[in-house]
């Protein structure tokens, strides 16, 4: 019978507790993208952005482009990304920039400017490989067509082709995909 | 004098089985050896002890079936009995499928204790080493009412044989091989009684690196296992047997690299490459994320008082800690961060009655119940849970009967289960909720001889199984399911409805046969529906999974004929289909096995110069493709049906000592055939792994 007491403690003692879950900081996720193009002439900015502070699920996102680029002009694009759901803000542009040779970013235009916007890498990882948080964009027609931006991890970043930002050969798993509207006049 | 007897016969195909006898008076002795291993769907009714395991329907794999399938997990070798089939994500996650139904539907027995580790996960295998085990037995209607509502699609069980008084060493020890994966292993298994009982202590080890299929390395599909157990029991006559039993198990499982996508669109690519991306050149031992940890330990303690010769009392009480880390390829040197890191302690508590009226033909047992589960999400992880953590009560209370004798033999079962959930969630996640549910569960099961080498039983059962935490509250994105995973907390109790009926005898004095054909009707039949939603994140855009109840109907058929040819020569055919229908969309299910068809032809001979016993065999199997899947659930059509070659030779040998060696050599998917199985996750991303050959030497003493 000393074993059955033995239970009935032990029963006891381990139903009686309250659990308390720890809150996630979920230092790891990408909530914001923004895309700011600056104009090198006397254009105005375009500023490209995606915001989905609640994380995966939950409310959807914003997406919002302000501004219309000018055909002919020169931007300097560069890309901030952002952690909102934590305080303070985590910035993820400084992460990535540490892990260059295992990131690259791609750029492709659609629709009607398919084939019309130059864009090319300003920047480059240890390896002088590409990484694409600094681009130079220039647009050589009009229209409207959207941009899709999007982040490998662990590309092969020496396959042909995905130094110059064609993405098909380049593998690894995608981090971020996103698509903003985009107009040229 | 005590002295050992060896087994003066050993016949062809059956294990060498040593007795200790202490021989005090002049004594008979019948010594009954299990014969015909290879039909495995031997229908055993036990009646005089007390299991209450009512099985009319049971298949088993031998210690001796599972000598030839060492090397394998459990599943593996569960899958080698008729209506068993595995669910796989990768080459070493594979967990069972009894009659088309797996996962929260399936009990799986560890020495008697239900085993409690994530079940509800597709990439979650049973965290058992079945070589701690001396036989696993299958139990496919419905008849586990002891074990809970879990195992209505079958209860698999993994037990030690009895231990008896014999105060020398015995065991033996495997040395094992794998072409494929370079994979090597030892297990040991030893036996001893000392004065504080008889015990059985088991130990094993093996590792494994990547994987080959027929034309790539399936890089990072790795493995390392280790496992001990212990167990010791007291004279099993006496009026008091206690046993406590501890085992601890513990694996790492490299996940193909090229199997873990960031978005659809990666899955999508991943379709179209005819090599994984990853995949490397070299064969490597090493494994980096995706992986997974997992440890499992078991404490059990039970005691049987046996009052007289019609009533005993049994006392079955166990702990269970089950940790499981998975690794997922993570931004800023975070894939030495587990993703999900849950522990779950469990208890269980059983009391049960039993009566044996005078004739002993009968028995009555009732049983109370009561277990837990205390499931935490280890913080540090960085990454929102994808089930929540949780305490879970449930108490049972639960009645079988027992006839072995009357016009047939039948056996009868009832629980009542309630059980209480705690549900623990952040206040941004939904914040704390209680849930409770009340069912039950019954079965009716008769024997019959239809004539003198034919028999037939059925079981007919209901169970009532409440929807369990994942099902109600999961919610995230799911690496498993490549899509965002959500509970629902409108389910409400599943109905299971199943009828099993098998044939089984002689046809003739060289023709044995088994059918087995079973049904099963659910309402409300609980499983992850794709809603058709894309949901945009920032990672891009990803389809929503919902936990839905549907009308199910099943179905199944398996068939098992073994000719004997002669005295040297065996050929066995068998077929098994399974069916099942989504009543309330008007299509097929997902995840159910095709069609199978086996031919084995065998050739054994015993006693001869060089030695004591050789057997082998060729097996051809055919996988045809499943095109009963509602495609529209499944991202990609199930793949072409295949054949597989198998082959294997085993000798025997005996030493002076009467020791016994045994060596196996098998050799599968021999002609090394590109193929890709419908019921594998990597189907989706790889071809299954090409040749393989397996060694094992044994030495039992």
């Amino acid at each position: 019978m000393r074993i059955v007491s033995f239970i009935i403690v032990m029963v006891l003692l381990t139903t009686s507790c309250e659990k308390t879950p720890t809150p996630i900081n979920e230092e790891e996720l990408i909530t914001t993208l923004v895309f700011t193009l600056d104009a090198v002439g006397n254009n105005q900015d375009v500023v490209m952005t995606f915001k989905d502070p609640d994380g995966n699920g939950g409310i959807a996102p914003t997406i919002t482009t302000i501004g219309v680029m000018k055909s002919g002009e020169t931007y300097n694009g560069s890309l901030t990304l952002l952690n909102e759901s934590e305080n303070p803000v985590i910035n993820i542009t400084a992460e990535i920039e540490a892990e260059a040779e295992a990131h690259q970013f791609f750029y492709a235009v659609s629709g009607a400017l398919a084939g019309n916007i130059d864009i090319t890498y300003e920047d480059k990882d240890k390896d002088n490989l590409p990484l694409g948080l600094k681009t130079k964009v220039v647009p050589r027609a009009t229209g409207s067509g959207k941009l899709k931006l999007l982040l490998r991890h662990e590309p092969n970043k020496k396959a042909v082709g995905v130094s110059t930002g064609i993405i098909d050969n380049a593998g690894g798993e995608t981090d971020l995909e996103v698509s903003f509207d985009l107009v040229v006049n | 004098m005590p002295r050992e007897i060896p087994p003066d016969h050993i016949p062809i195909g059956c294990a060498t089985k040593s007795l200790f006898l202490d021989i005090q008076k002049d004594t008979i002795i019948h010594i009954i050896m299990e014969h015909h291993d290879e039909l495995m769907d031997e229908i055993v009714i036990e009646g005089r002890n007390t299991q209450t395991k009512t099985g009319l329907l049971k298949a088993v794999v031998s210690r001796d079936m599972m000598m030839e399938y060492s090397g394998k997990s459990l599943t593996e070798m569960l899958a080698v009995i008729p209506g068993v089939s595995m669910l796989r994500s990768g080459p070493n996650l594979a967990k069972p499928i009894i009659h088309g139904v797996y996962g929260n539907r399936i009990t799986i027995l560890n020495h008697g204790i239900p085993q409690e580790g994530q079940q509800w996960g597709n990439d979650h295998a049973p965290e058992i080493d079945p070589n701690s085990g001396d036989k696993i037995s299958v139990f496919k209607g419905a008849n586990a009412i002891k074990y809970g509502l879990s195992a209505l699609g079958g209860l698999v069980v993994i037990e030690p044989n009895e231990l008896t008084y014999d105060p020398h060493w015995h065991g033996d020890v495997k040395l094992l091989g794998q072409s494929n994966g370079r994979v090597f292993g030892v297990q040991s298994t030893v036996l001893k009684s000392t004065f504080a009982g008889n015990t059985r202590w088991t130990a094993a080890y093996s590792k494994g690196g990547d994987r080959q299929s027929k034309d790539y390395y399936l890089s990072n599909t790795g493995n390392k296992e280790a496992s001990f157990s212990f167990l010791i029991s007291n004279n099993n006559t006496s009026r008091n047997q206690r046993k406590f039993y501890y085992s601890f198990y513990h694996t790492e499982i490299g996940i193909l690299r090229g199997s873990h996508i960031g978005n659809l669109s990666d899955l999508t690519e991943a379709f179209t490459r005819s090599v994984p991306f990853f995949t490397k050149e070299d064969f490597s031992y090493e494994m980096v994320a995706p992986r997974q940890n997992v440890s499992h330990h078991l404490a059990k303690y039970s005691h049987k008082h046996v009052y007289s010769d019609k009533n005993s009392l049994n006392l079955e009480c166990a702990f269970q800690a089950n940790i499981r880390q998975e690794y997922d390829v993570r931004r800023g040197e975070r894939s030495t961060i587990p993703s999900l890191n849950l522990t779950l302690f469990s208890q269980y508590y059983d009391l049960q009655f039993n009566h044996q009226p005078d004739n002993q033909d009968q028995l009555h047992s009732v049983g109370l119940q009561y277990r837990n589960n205390n499931n935490t999400n280890n913080p540090g992880t960085g990454i929102s849970p994808l089930i929540p953590d949780y305490f879970n009560h449930q108490a049972a209370l639960y009645y079988i009967h027992k006839n072995k004798k009357g016009v047939f033999p039948m056996e009868a079962g009832l629980r009542a289960e309630f059980r209480d959930y705690h549900i623990y969630r952040t206040v941004g996640k939904g914040g704390n909720v209680q849930r409770k549910f009340f069912n039950f569960a019954a079965n009716f099961g008769i024997k019959k001889d239809i004539t003198k080498t034919l028999s037939s039983s059925m079981d007919i059962s209901y169970t009532g199984r409440p929807p369990e935490t994942n099902e109600l509250y999961s919610n995230g994105l799911h690496q498993g399911v490549s899509g965002i995973e959500e509970g629902s907390m409108e389910l409400t109790t599943e109905h299971s409805f199943k009828i099993v009926n098998e044939w089984n005898g002689h046809t003739s004095k060289n023709h044995h046969i088994n059918i087995s054909l079973f049904y099963n009707r659910f309402q409300n039949y609980i499983y992850l529906q794709p809603s058709g939603e894309l949901r945009l994140t920032i990672r891009g855009a990803f389809p929503v999974f919902r936990y839905v109840g549907a009308d199910v109907s099943m179905a199944g058929l398996s068939i098992k004929s073994n000719l004997e040819v002669g005295h040297h020569w065996q050929w066995s055919n068998a077929l098994h289909y399974t069916y099942a229908q989504n009543l309330t969309i008007g299509k097929g299910l997902i995840r159910i096995p095709p069609l199978l068809g086996v031919s084995n032809l065998t050739y054994a001979i015993g006693k001869s110069k060089i030695f004591d016993e050789l057997k082998m065999g060729l097996e051809v199997s055919y996988t045809a493709r499943q095109t009963k899947a509602n495609e529209k659930e499944d991202f990609l059509a199930p793949p072409d049906d295949y054949f597989l070659t198998n082959a294997f030779l085993r000798i025997k040998w005996k030493t002076k000592k009467q020791n016994d060696l045994d060596f196996i050599i098998k050799g599968e998917n021999l002609m090394n055939v590109r193929y890709r199985d419908y019921l594998n996750r990597l189907r989706y991303f790889a071809d299954e792994s090409g040749r393989n050959i397996y060694f094992t030497f044994n030495i039992s003493f």
